[in-house]
């Protein structure tokens, strides 16, 4: 039946006829490069965000979770009666204590805006109060200087380790080190600085920040006496991504019984996740490039409809040739393969076309956008064959009306 | 054997509420190597006859073998293969695909008899061969004249060794001198080639040239005799 030689000579025919009409076919096949480009080029936005999401989360560390006062529902108003009781100091050393899970265990309280002065220069900056365990957990690193001794920890010391930008703001190239600075006024002295870090974690940017001593934020900047010790995150790392988990649970219940919450309470208090975020977060990523693509898809299907009909104007234009044909004895699936062949033909080359365009394209935005992309093999493996298949589909229904022309009205048709 | 044997076929064609009595009782019986010319006024069947004849149509009633083969038995679709392998067309306007060059227009009934793509150029050949256009083989259409693209035709009609060659108001369209060229040829066919050849005209020095006159009229036959042929004319390119 369909043996190499019909196959080749199907093929030539199909071609030549695609050749004899090269405007028609090009804008043809322009509906399918539109919708195979566009395929591709979401595609590639869509992974393209979701990879930079993973590797945004990852840098800020899969394992770590956050602990801060309030209601995980957040949202509207609760009456409850209950008030809600804030985290403090002690909370993290208990954490430290008693979670054999944990690695590492910092807590913080970020204040905003704070006017930083040397000299002449200032910038405002936020400034976080914490302990030296920060730089177990964060990858945020001590370019010259050093951190916090234990007793400037523990007795409020006024000193303070800058970021990369914030002393390049008011230090210039100068040495920052053992020089005093004021942040709102009072005087404090640089023992470190960091590097350069680039991404922020949890509303903080170490660039551009000022870390100080935890106590020293408690006591002196920002006291307030209706709530000492007070520290609005701890963070806790585990051991490793494995146990992130049962680590969780764990500070959960020890928060309940710290905080004598009766069974039917709810938590006040809560825990984000970033191993839990980094799924969230991937899974709107996903969706939105399967909604990209879907969108991208329905322009793939407008262009099969315009091979369609193209096709079908193809058979009624060369209605002559098929009588032709047909009294020279082609069969019902000669015709119909050749039509069926054409339109494939058509389909295929708007799908490498297409893709080519659309990883033109992709890579344009990624130079000229600065938006990370990422092409996959398997949107272009996809894309070919949709097209293929829309060759198929579109293409039986003009392939079978050709084929069932009466040979004799066939070859009297002018 | 009788090449084709027709008995009491009838093709009535219902136009609405009318019907169209275009066949009425035919019997005919054709040997293998005659020259037949078919003449009759439009509307007296010929081409109903001509159609069914040539594989293209089926009669309302009646037997048909053609070589053997049962025709009414078959499909219609089927009968592509009859017409690929047994009969060769020949008609008035020609019907060559355009764009396309002699050569490939002579191998299109080969492609459809599934013939290895390394014979086909040979046997395109020797039939242009055959037609004396060797030297035109790469042409289009479009750059023959219409007595050279009709012996391409009759070229594309002798590839595939066909026994029959049907040809349907075959000088129609060309001038006297051309004309009087391609009835040589056929008649050349006939007498060198063994080829049964079976005319339809309307002309009586085009029908000279046939060994046997059948005349249609009124979907009838009303006569059908035996006759001396024209000679054909010297060759010439």
């Amino acid at each position: 039946m369909l043996n190499f030689t019909v196959f080749y000579t199907v093929i030539r025919i199909a071609l030549k006829a695609i050749w004899a009409n090269k405007m028609r076919s090009s804008l043809t096949s322009l509906g399918i490069i539109i919708g195979v480009a566009a395929v591709i080029a979401m595609t590639a936005i869509g992974t393209g965000a979701s990879a930079d999401i993973s590797d945004r989360i990852a840098t800020m560390g899969t394992n770590t979770l956050n602990l801060q006062a309030g209601r995980a529902s957040g949202g509207g108003f609760s009456f409850a009666a209950q008030s809600v009781r804030y985290l403090t100091s002690d909370d993290a050393d208990a954490i430290r204590k008693e979670i054999k899970t944990a690695n590492a265990v910092y807590a913080s309280v970020v204040a905003g805006g704070k006017n930083a002065v040397y000299g002449g220069r200032g910038t405002v900056a936020r400034v976080m109060g914490t302990t030296n365990d920060l730089f177990k957990v964060q990858p945020w690193k001590i370019a010259f200087g050093r951190l916090f001794t234990p007793a400037e920890e523990r007795s409020a010391a006024m000193v303070c380790i800058l970021g990369y930008q914030t002393a390049i703001e008011m230090f210039a190239d100068l040495n920052p080190i053992d020089e005093d600075i004021r942040i709102d006024g009072q005087l404090y002295k640089v023992v470190g600085l960091m590097g350069q870090v680039g991404d922020s974690a949890w509303g903080f940017d170490p660039d551009n920040g000022i870390i100080i001593p935890l106590t020293t934020m408690q006591n002196k900047m920002g006291a307030r006496a209706d709530r000492p010790k007070y520290v609005s995150t701890i963070t806790i790392q585990a051991a490793s991504f494995d146990v992130v988990n049962q680590t969780q649970d764990e500070v959960l219940k020890l928060m309940r019984q710290r905080h004598r919450l009766q069974p039917n309470q709810e938590d006040d208090f809560y825990i984000q996740n970033l191993a839990q975020m980094l799924n969230t977060m991937q899974g709107i990523a996903t969706t939105m490039s399967l909604l990209l693509g879907a969108i991208a898809s329905i322009s793939l299907l407008v262009g099969g409809i315009g091979i369609m009909n193209i096709m079908l104007v193809s058979v009624t234009e060369r209605t002559r040739e098929i009588g032709i044909r047909m009294a020279i004895g082609a069969s019902l699936w000669d015709i119909r393969l050749q039509f069926l062949t054409e339109a494939v033909i058509l389909s295929l080359l708007g799908g490498v076309v297409g893709i080519l365009m659309g990883v033109g394209i992709a890579k344009g935005i990624e130079t000229f956008g600065n938006l990370r992309v990422v092409i996959t093999v398997s949107s272009i493996l996809l894309s070919f064959f949709v097209s293929a298949f829309i060759g198929v589909c579109f293409g039986f229904f003009p392939a079978f009306k050709a084929s069932k022309l009466n040979p004799i009205d066939a070859l009297r048709y002018e | 054997m009788e090449l084709i044997e027709i008995k009491n076929l009838s093709k009535v064609y219902s136009l609405g509420e009318v019907e169209v009595h275009a066949l009425r009782d035919v019997s005919l019986t054709i040997k293998s190597g005659e020259f037949v010319a078919i003449m009759g006024p439009s509307g007296s069947g010929k081409s109903t006859c001509m159609n069914i004849l040539g594989c293209l149509d089926k009669p309302t009633s009646g037997s048909y073998h053609l070589d053997g083969i049962d025709i009414i038995a078959k499909n219609l679709p089927d009968l592509a293969a009859v017409r690929n392998q047994k009969i060769g067309f020949v008609f008035q306007g020609f019907n060559l695909l355009s764009r396309t060059t002699a050569l490939e227009n002579v191998e299109l009934p080969m492609v459809y008899n599934k013939v290895p793509q390394e014979h086909m150029h040979e046997r395109g050949l020797a039939a242009l061969k055959q037609v004396g256009l060797s030297e035109r083989s790469g042409h289009v259409p479009s750059q023959l004249s219409g007595g050279q693209q009709q012996r391409v035709a009759i070229a594309r009609a002798l590839v595939n060794d066909a026994p029959i060659i049907f040809a349907d108001e075959p000088t129609g369209n060309l001038d006297t001198k051309t004309s009087h060229e391609v009835m040589s040829l056929f008649s050349r066919l006939n007498s060198d080639f063994q080829k049964t050849v079976i005319v339809i005209t309307h002309e009586e020095d085009i029908a000279a040239y046939a060994k046997r006159v059948v005349r249609f009229l009124d979907g009838r036959i009303v006569e059908d005799k035996i006759q001396t042929p024209k000679m054909p004319e010297a060759e010439h390119a």
